[in-house]
């Protein structure tokens, strides 16, 4: 057990399981996206390799189970390469949200703003529990979240806000 | 030395437990939870790996192979069923009413909901569009207080992804 741990050579099977794993998960991440997206030639391709370093990850592995820093290995590696994922994600943020906003006071000017900094939205009159409201529909590409909301912070901090994955369908207008 | 019941009754049971932490992962993942992310995709690569090497082991043996199966898809379910317990998140809710739009909304309230009523055309006439955004855990107290209060009533439901204010009954 402690020449196990003490050698540099388990350390370094261990490390490359590590990373193998890591590669692995991101190229799982990116391929589940691509398979969203219909992108068959990319889904193939990753799927090729995660599929072929997922075999060599587990055979190191499991060729020396004797080993737990191998174990650890694999196991940290594919819990890092998961949080990677989602930050890969994160940062392509590919796809379409599609924001509603309800203001009790303020949707015009919220509107008006939003359309001054090129967002496309659609007000619609309604009725909250103390009288009239405006709710505010808006469809932005998912890079563009962000800033919708901090839009709608300035003008209005009261606003109600929630977001929804949408496939757009056909035209309307997206900010680039 | 364990006797090959006790052999597959634990290879069931790691198992399941590899199952619920697969859901539980996956739900940190879609709720953008980091840290608790990596922390069950690793419990659960490990126990993975403890039960790869046990089956591989014997699998000659095609109880162990049955079990194995039979603890994946067991533990798949009671992954579905500790995922609608937990039941993060808000749902959006649109309900059209041909008739009693204003007495729904009116009794949403009363029981607490957050509603917004939008007056909306449909085929035969003026009806009632109400927005109402719930907890996950109480989408289906809503919807069947809904369906028995007015079963004319059309009702929709979308999965929130982010929420910011706004008003949520517990």
């Amino acid at each position: 057990m402690v020449e196990i741990l003490t050698s540099p050579q388990a350390w370094l099977g261990a490390g490359l399981i590590f990373v193998l794993r890591v590669v692995e998960m991101s190229l799982d991440t990116i391929r589940v996206l691509m398979v969203i997206r219909n992108r068959k030639g990319i889904a193939w391709v990753l799927g090729f390799f995660q599929a072929a370093l997922f075999v060599f990850a587990i055979g190191f592995v499991l060729s020396d189970l004797s080993n737990p820093i191998r174990i650890l290995g694999y196991a940290a590696g594919f819990a890092t390469g998961t949080v990677v994922g989602m930050i890969i994600e994160e940062r392509l943020a590919i796809g379409h949200i599609q924001i509603n906003i309800v203001s009790s006071a303020f949707g015009a000017a919220v509107a008006k703003e939003m359309r001054a900094e090129g967002y496309a939205l659609t007000e619609i009159p309604a009725r909250g529990k103390d009288g009239m409201v405006t709710m505010l529909s808006c469809s932005v590409r998912r890079k563009n979240v962000y800033k919708v909301r901090q839009i709608v912070n300035r003008i209005d901090p009261n606003a109600f806000i929630t977001a929804e994955d949408i496939q757009p369908v056909r035209r309307g207008f997206y900010r680039a | 030395m364990l006797n090959i019941l006790q052999f597959a009754l634990l290879i069931f049971a790691l198992r399941l437990v590899d199952l619920s932490l697969a859901s539980l992962r996956l739900l940190m993942i879609t709720r953008g939870r980091k840290a608790l992310a990596w922390i069950f995709s690793f419990v659960k690569s490990a126990v993975y790996l403890i039960i790869l090497q046990m089956v591989l082991k014997s699998i000659d043996d095609p109880l162990t192979i049955v079990v194995y199966a039979a603890g994946f898809a067991t533990g798949m379910v009671l992954g579905m069923y500790l995922e609608e317990r937990i039941a993060l998140g808000y749902t959006h809710l649109r309900i059209i009413s041909p008739k009693r739009g204003a007495e729904l909304t009116e009794l949403l309230r009363e029981e607490g909901y957050a509603v917004t009523e939008i007056a909306s055309q449909g085929k035969d006439g003026m009806v009632t569009l109400l927005d109402c955004n719930v907890r996950r855990r109480k989408t289906g107290e809503v919807i069947r207080f809904i369906s028995k209060f007015d079963p004319e009533s059309f009702i929709t439901s979308s999965a929130v992804r982010t929420a910011q204010r706004g008003f949520f009954r517990k």
